[in-house]
């Protein structure tokens, strides 16, 4: 279980996060919506400590990862995978190595071990292996992400944050990441974390969502009555702001 | 007046500081030897003709504007000793280290800062990996060790260019130029420019490093990390240059103080 207390971030003069409040529990995917720049992936970021808030706690299976020191951090990252929004592949690298980059470093794997791990995990993400010699520039945008995707999945996270998977995607791009994570969460049955501006992602991953609105999470709820909810904020964002 | 001085003894601090911790990632491990392999032949073996051209064109300029006041003064017979002297001692490793930090200090900055903007870094961190360790040591040793062998392999060339140029151009015989260079060329100069190679490395090694792993705020951010990289990395190599021909200058007249009591 991941969960957010009372956290408050500020970067100079500009307090970002004023008190976030949410518990996100086993097996579930949450989705916080948000327009850009408002400090979703923020928020995102204090879970593996790439970011430490002021105040306030986020605790990962009941320890809190504000009080972890930098050099212990590595536990937690191995159990909280995070997809970056853009792929971030290393670029002098093939798609093997990218893959296999962290967990080459992490276990003691044969070569023939490590190829099967990079076939499994390209087939968990929808790629073809036959793709694991190409470098990155050879691919997709789209192939990119799920290449990110697929190193972030070898080492076997119990969480996994998604931060804006669908942002520079074709529509028919995104529709399938977002089913993707609506697979994975599934079939892996890991945590999710799922930050987007994209209303349509929302709807196909979401167990439950908030919206992130002047540092606070607001109107946490199963997305079936989210669209409906009739607070103004909620639908200047939904109807207002995200229709521009 | 008061924000410059501050400004150096933050920017002194932080690559003291950096150097620190770069020594505690390597100590701690674990040792990235083919990453080693790997950046070495980027830094080192790939600037291997860059400096070549360098070296030999150092020698010359510093054989042609030596010849002329040596002539004058009816000494032209001392243009080997002189020109080998001064390579080794003090020009040869200083040009040939500021064309090195052009080069590969700029490299070094570009790749970490644009790795930095681009949150590879933040992903390296994300794997449960330390970029230190990952990134940085690997880098800085590539640089220190390169640096270091490229400005022996520097100045080996420039002692070559600037024979080639005052027997071929300036007319010296080849036998005298070689007697007086070797006759004046004694362990000290080897030592300098030994020395000097060392420090040198560990300057660009530091100073580019640091400047890209502090970089910010995207493309913009990289052009000003490579800039200010290139400006504190000639600052600092000037500076440790002086300190320490003063230092090798004060031991090299004591072991002469010595050397004449032994005798």
């Amino acid at each position: 279980m991941i969960e957010f207390r009372r956290v408050h971030k500020s970067f100079g003069d500009n307090e970002i996060l004023k008190g976030i409040d949410v518990e996100i529990k086993d097996g579930e995917t949450f989705a916080v919506l948000g327009p850009t720049g408002i400090g979703k992936s923020v928020m995102l970021k204090c879970v593996v400590g790439l970011v430490r808030p002021e105040r306030g706690s986020v605790t990962v299976d009941g320890e809190n990862v504000v009080k972890v020191p930098e050099k212990d951090m590595p536990r937690i990252r191995l159990k909280v995978g995070m997809v970056f929004q853009q792929p971030t592949l290393f670029d002098s690298m093939s798609v093997k190595s990218n893959v296999v980059y962290g967990l080459r470093r992490h276990k003691k794997l044969s070569r023939a071990e490590l190829d099967d791990e990079v076939a499994e995990v390209l087939g968990l993400v929808g790629l073809d292996p036959s793709i694991s010699e190409k470098m990155p520039q050879h691919l997709s945008f789209g192939e990119q992400k799920r290449v990110g995707l697929a190193r972030t999945l070898a080492l076997r996270p119990r969480y996994l944050l998604y931060d804006e998977p669908t942002t520079g995607l074709d529509p028919l791009t995104a529709e399938s990441i977002n089913e993707l994570i609506a697979t994975l969460a599934a079939k892996l049955g890991v945590t999710s974390i799922v930050v987007t501006h994209d209303i349509r992602c929302v709807e196909v991953v979401a167990d439950r969502v908030g919206l992130i609105h002047d540092g606070t999470l607001l109107h946490v709820q199963k997305p079936d009555t989210f669209f409906d909810d009739p607070s103004p904020v909620l639908r200047d964002f939904l109807y207002g702001e995200a229709a521009e | 007046m008061r924000d410059v001085v501050v400004n150096i003894l933050e920017e002194i601090g932080g690559l003291f500081t950096f150097l620190g911790s770069v020594i505690v990632a390597l100590v701690r491990g674990p040792f990235q030897f083919r990453e080693l392999v790997y950046q070495s032949y980027r830094v080192g073996v790939q600037s291997l003709m860059v400096i070549f051209l360098a070296g030999g064109f150092v020698g010359a300029i510093i054989a042609i504007q030596f010849s002329y006041p040596l002539e004058m003064l009816g000494a032209d017979v001392l243009l080997g000793g002189v020109v080998s002297s001064a390579i080794m001692r003090e020009v040869g490793p200083m040009l040939i280290a500021a064309m090195i930090a052009g080069r590969i200090g700029a490299y070094i900055v570009a790749e970490l800062g644009t790795m930095k903007v681009t949150e590879q870094v933040d992903v390296v961190r994300c794997l449960g990996l330390d970029p230190m360790t990952y990134l940085v040591v690997p880098r800085f040793l590539a640089v220190w060790i390169n640096v270091f062998l490229l400005t022996i392999f520097g100045v080996i060339v420039a002692l070559v260019g600037g024979l080639l140029v005052s027997v071929l151009m300036l007319g010296s015989n080849p036998y005298t130029y070689w007697t007086n260079a070797v006759a004046l060329i004694d362990e000290a100069a080897f030592i300098y420019a030994l020395v000097k190679g060392v420090f040198f490395g560990l300057v660009v090694a530091t100073v580019s490093c640091r400047k890209g792993m502090l970089t910010e705020e995207g493309a913009v951010g990289v052009g000003r990390s490579v800039r200010t990289s290139l400006v504190v990395t000639l600052i600092a190599l000037f500076v440790v240059s002086y300190f320490l021909s003063s230092i090798l200058r004060i031991m090299e007249h004591f072991a002469e103080i010595g050397r004449m009591l032994y005798l």
